[in-house]
């Protein structure tokens, strides 16, 4: 135990006192969070548009069937008001049209309910409607009035978006990079060899390398959050400790797994020099493809399968799920498990081609 | 009373054996020197021993240990200086020390053992700022954490230069009254006439020749055999030493 601590102090030392270490994992992610942050780029969410139809008439179904007809946007059919905000709160969509029950009657009326701010979005909706209209103007009745209606949520826009993603991100980029360049260095130096002819095994070593490496995880996913709140005045965790908890807890469990990865990397690596390429090579992808900078909803379709297998993806909807809509473990299980399952998968290739030197 | 005892040893790398099955002996208190050309084997036969390869055949024990089954224990009991090893970077000489001792479950003073190689001064400097000589010493203040009986050192003198070199003489010296025993590789015959007690002359795998370095000679000289050069009463590394002082050029 007193040789663990040892290895994971002497780690943490060696960490703090290498200037190009603190500029990777802790300067760089604040920074590009702040500057995206603050680029506040509108109308990231999905060009998706809830409709819930409680008119159910024939002209509505009318409306709605030539709604879905539409190429700029995609139109999710919605049952209750609960569930629209909802979706509009996570971005999954980007506004949502409701067909009031009156329809039919002369004061029928169709509303639009976009974020606050979200003009723009209001101003494509409702041409969508109105060409919508005159499209089927013989069969309709009459033309219906066009009503705005801005919804009251939290919506914290780009910059509450983009804080988690870039947390996910700091913890991948650390874990994988951490290991792949100390192993590298070790293995170069005979250090490895060295420890190799003591009594203790250099798993020691390893393992008291990622203790420290999971300790400045944690402490970095929680900087950048805490600045979030105080340089971009974003809330986190709406608020709950079960949300902090969880994101502790998945900073703990992500960390873990991407210094696995990093291992794995290390190991399956065909020459000692080409493992930083190969950790480029399984990063790269994950930075567009998992939902750090926008919603993978925006990524056609088959590259959202993709998406879907990548274990960026999860951690990152994670975290997003606690930090902006104050999820706690038990409803991030799904993301939860899928981390989980790629930790296992991870640590079964380290187990099976680990290489001392 | 041996505490090193080697028998028939052998390795191979394929279908190269660069180990081929040698036997010796060493004393404990001794210092006993493995000389050789460049890939003689030296090095193969003290990793062997080191408990860093395993052999492909044979048996070495060490304080009847065997080395190959109880390396563990072995490596309890040795200290290794090995060829060309960096440590830590970003961590002091200090702090290296003290985390090797903590690998041994050893409670020592960091201080005294980099006093005890003339590192005391360095203690707070990072291992890539020291000189090729101060390195050297490093290693082996790192080898002596574990207060071992028996002492490897691998090429210790290798690139040094003359003052850096007697200087490492000395302290290897200094273990010896100790009564600690030391097995030195090198391929520098006057190192060897120097420090060593009794020498094993290897190449290609192979022991030529045991026995200690007067006896060696006179066994030449016996046979008839005449230097080529003229021995005189000092050598040209005594005339640099005599001009340029004995103290070392690190600081």
């Amino acid at each position: 135990m007193k040789i663990y601590l040892s290895f994971t102090i002497a780690a943490s030392k060696m960490f703090f006192r290498r200037k190009s270490s603190i500029f990777w994992s802790l300067f760089f992610p604040v920074v590009t969070m702040l500057v995206f942050g603050n680029a506040n780029i509108l109308g990231y969410s999905a060009p998706n548009v809830g409709l819930i139809d409680y008119a159910n008439t024939d002209n509505s179904r009318l409306i709605t069937e030539s709604l879905k007809q539409s190429k700029s946007t995609e139109i999710q059919l919605i049952l209750s008001e609960n569930e629209a905000i909802e979706l509009l709160t996570k971005g999954s969509i980007a506004s949502y049209i409701t067909i009031n029950s009156s329809y039919n009657n002369s004061e029928s009326e169709i509303i639009i309910t976009t974020r606050k701010d979200d003009f723009a979005e209001k101003e494509v909706v409702s041409n969508l409607i109105n060409s919508v209209m005159l499209e089927n103007k013989n069969s309709l009745e009459e033309l219906s009035n066009i009503k705005s209606n801005i919804a009251d949520i939290n919506y914290q826009g780009y910059k509450g978006f983009i804080i988690p993603g870039i947390a996910a991100m700091a913890i991948m980029q650390n874990g994988i990079f951490s290991v792949v360049f100390t192993l590298l260095s070790y293995k170069n130096q005979g250090v490895l060899r060295r420890l190799q002819a003591t009594p203790i095994s250099p798993s020691h070593f390893i393992v008291g390398h990622l203790i420290s490496r999971v300790t400045i995880i944690i402490l970095q996913t929680f900087l950048l959050l805490i600045m979030g709140v105080f340089i971009l005045g974003v809330s986190i965790g709406q608020g709950s400790i079960m949300a902090w908890i969880n994101i502790l807890l998945l900073s703990l469990l992500g960390g873990v797994l991407f210094l696995s990865i990093g291992l794995a990397i290390s190991s399956l690596a065909p020459s000692e020099d080409s493992a930083p390429a190969l950790a480029n090579l399984v990063t790269f992808p994950m930075l567009f493809l998992s939902g750090v900078f926008f919603p993978i909803d925006f990524l056609p379709k088959f590259v959202g399968y993709v998406s879907n297998v990548l274990p960026l993806t999860h951690l990152a909807q994670g975290i997003r799920l606690s930090a902006l809509y104050g999820n706690s473990t038990l409803t991030t299980l799904p993301q939860i498990g899928i981390t989980i399952l790629w930790l296992a998968i991870a640590f079964s290739i380290c187990a099976f081609t680990f290489k001392w030197e | 009373m041996p505490i090193i005892q080697v028998k028939k040893l052998k390795k191979k790398y394929g279908e190269f054996e660069a180990v081929r099955g040698i036997d010796f002996e060493v004393d404990e208190g001794e210092v006993f020197g493995l000389l050789g050309p460049n890939g003689a084997g030296k090095t193969t036969t003290v990793e062997i021993l080191e408990g860093l390869i395993k052999s492909t055949s044979g048996e070495a024990f060490i304080d009847d240990l065997d080395v190959s089954k109880d390396t563990k224990s072995v490596k309890k009991i040795i200290g290794v200086q090995l060829q060309s090893v960096n440590f830590f970077e970003k961590l002091s000489l200090f702090e290296i020390v003290e985390l090797f001792s903590t690998l041994y479950s050893y409670t020592v003073d960091p201080g005294k053992i980099l006093e005890r190689v003339g590192l005391s001064n360095k203690k707070d400097s990072y291992f890539k700022t020291l000189s090729g000589g101060q390195k050297q010493r490093l290693s082996i203040a790192v080898a002596l954490v574990n207060n071992p009986k028996v002492l490897f050192f691998d090429e210790p003198t290798t690139g040094l230069d003359p003052q850096a070199r007697r200087n490492l003489w000395e302290l290897i010296k200094s273990f010896q009254e100790e009564g600690k025993t030391v097995v030195l590789t090198t391929h520098y015959m006057e190192e060897a006439e120097e420090l060593c007690d009794r020498v094993a002359i290897i190449d290609e795998g192979k022991i030529i020749k045991i026995n200690s370095p007067s006896n060696l000679i006179d066994e030449l000289t016996k046979s008839g055999f005449k230097s080529s050069k003229k021995m005189r009463e000092a050598t040209l590394e005594d005339v640099f030493i005599d001009l340029t002082g004995k103290s070392l050029r690190e600081d």
